[in-house]
C-alpha cells in the first residue's frame, strides 16, 4: 500500500464526528441551535399524539360527573372536600361528642352538611346570599346568617336542638 | 486546519471574566472537535463522552489560567490529549473497537458494497486501536483534526522530529496491518 493510499484510507475512516447531545455544557447554559427541520418533522407525529391525548384527558375530566356526596364523620375531611368545591365551611375540628357528622353534599351553588345531634337530624346549608332560604324537607330552619359572602342556614328536625346545632361551627361561648 | 483565534478572542476573554453565555458559545464551537479526538483515540463512545465532559469541566474551571501564550485551540487540544492519555494510563486495555463501533454506527449495511465498506472501516479502526497511545494520538490528531506536524508537536509538547518519527512508525505499522486486508479485498 502506497503512503498516499494509506493516508487517504485513514482520513476517510478517522474523520471528525458530531458530538452526541448527551455532551452538555458544564456552565449550565445551552447555546445549542434550534432543532433542524428533519428533527422537527420526525417529532411532529409524536407532538400531535401527545396533544390529542391531552385533549382527550381534558374532555374526560370535563365530562366526568363530579363526586357530589361525601360520607364522612371527620370535620377536617369534610371541610377540605368542600373547600375543593369552592365552599368555605369552617367546621370545628373537635365538635362536642353530642354532634356526629354523617355526610356532605354539593349541588350546583349549594352545599349541605348533614349531621346528628344526639341521634336527631340536622343540616347546615351553605348557599349564595341571593338564594332563597333552602328547602330542608322535614327540617325546620332555625338560624340563618351571612358570613364572608355565603349564606349559612341551619335546620333541625327538632326545635330544641337549635342552640346545640350551632356548635357544629361555633364554640359554646359564641352562642350568647 | 483553520484556527479562529481572532474571532474566539473576545469570547475567551468573556469566559475568563466568568460569563456563562460566552462559555456556552465556546462549548458549542469546540464540542465536536474534542469529542472526535476522544472517540477516535478510545474507540468507545461512552469513554469519549466521559473524556469530553471532563475536558469541558476542566476548561470551565481553568479558563482563567489561559493567558494566550499558546493558541486557544492548541491549548484545548493539549487538555484533551492529556485527558485521553491519563485515561489510558488509569484503565486496562481499551475494549475492542469493533464492539464499540456497533453503538455509534447508524445501521449495518446490507448491500455487498455496504458490507465491504463496513468491513474496511472496522479493519482500519481496529488497526489504529492496537497502536501504542503515543502513536495512536499522532494519527488521530493528524487525520481527525488535520493538524500539521508543527501543530501536533505543540499539542503533544514534543519536537517536530518526534512527531514525524511517530507518524512514520505508525504509518508503517498500519500499512503492514492493512496490507493483508487489502489483498483480501483484491
Amino acid at each position: 500500500m502506497l503512503k498516499h493510499e494509506l493516508e487517504a484510507v485513514l482520513a476517510r475512516h478517522l474523520g471528525p464526528v458530531k458530538a452526541p447531545p448527551q455532551l452538555t455544557c458544564p456552565s449550565g447554559i445551552s447555546d445549542s441551535p434550534a432543532p433542524n427541520r428533519a428533527t422537527v418533522r420526525r417529532l411532529r407525529p409524536l407532538a400531535a399524539a401527545m396533544a390529542a391525548a391531552a385533549a382527550l384527558l381534558l374532555l374526560f375530566l370535563w365530562l366526568r360527573p363530579p363526586s357530589s356526596v361525601l360520607h364522612s364523620a371527620d370535620p377536617v375531611q369534610i371541610s377540605a372536600w368542600l373547600k375543593l368545591r369552592s365552599f368555605d365551611v369552617p367546621l370545628r375540628r373537635d365538635p362536642p361528642s353530642i354532634i356526629h357528622l354523617t355526610s356532605a353534599h354539593v349541588n350546583g351553588t349549594t352545599a349541605e352538611v348533614d349531621y346528628q345531634i344526639a341521634g336527631r337530624g340536622a343540616r347546615l346549608t351553605v348557599s349564595p346570599p341571593s338564594a332563597a332560604a333552602p328547602a330542608s324537607g322535614s327540617y325546620r330552619v332555625v338560624r340563618s346568617h351571612l358570613v364572608r359572602g355565603q349564606l349559612f342556614t341551619l335546620a333541625c328536625a327538632f326545635p330544641q336542638d337549635a342552640r346545640t346545632a350551632c356548635l357544629l361551627c361555633h364554640m359554646g361561648a359564641q352562642l350568647n | 486546519m483553520v484556527l479562529h483565534e481572532e474571532s474566539d478572542a473576545p469570547i475567551i476573554e468573556a469566559c475568563r471574566q466568568g460569563d456563562p453565555h460566552a462559555f456556552a458559545s465556546l462549548f458549542e464551537a469546540h464540542r465536536d472537535k474534542v469529542y472526535s479526538i476522544a472517540l477516535r483515540f478510545t474507540g468507545d463512545p461512552a469513554a469519549a463522552l466521559d473524556i469530553a465532559q471532563d475536558v469541558f469541566v476542566k476548561l470551565l474551571t481553568r479558563i482563567r489560567d489561559y493567558h494566550g501564550g499558546a493558541r486557544f485551540e492548541t491549548w484545548l487540544y493539549r487538555v484533551t490529549v492529556n485527558a485521553c492519555l491519563d485515561r489510558q494510563k488509569r484503565r486496562r486495555p481499551l475494549p475492542f473497537i469493533g464492539e464499540a463501533l456497533d453503538a455509534i454506527l447508524p445501521a449495518r449495511e446490507t448491500t455487498l458494497a455496504g458490507l465491504l465498506r463496513q468491513e474496511a472501516q472496522d479493519h482500519v479502526r481496529q488497526a489504529v486501536a492496537k497502536l501504542s497511545p503515543e502513536h495512536r494520538m499522532v494519527i488521530v490528531l493528524r487525520y481527525t483534526q488535520d493538524l500539521s506536524y508543527e501543530e501536533i508537536a505543540e499539542v503533544m509538547a514534543c519536537s517536530r522530529g518526534t512527531v514525524a518519527s511517530r507518524l512514520n512508525r505508525a504509518h508503517k505499522i498500519l500499512e503492514r496491518r492493512l496490507k493483508r486486508f487489502r489483498y483480501a479485498q483484491a
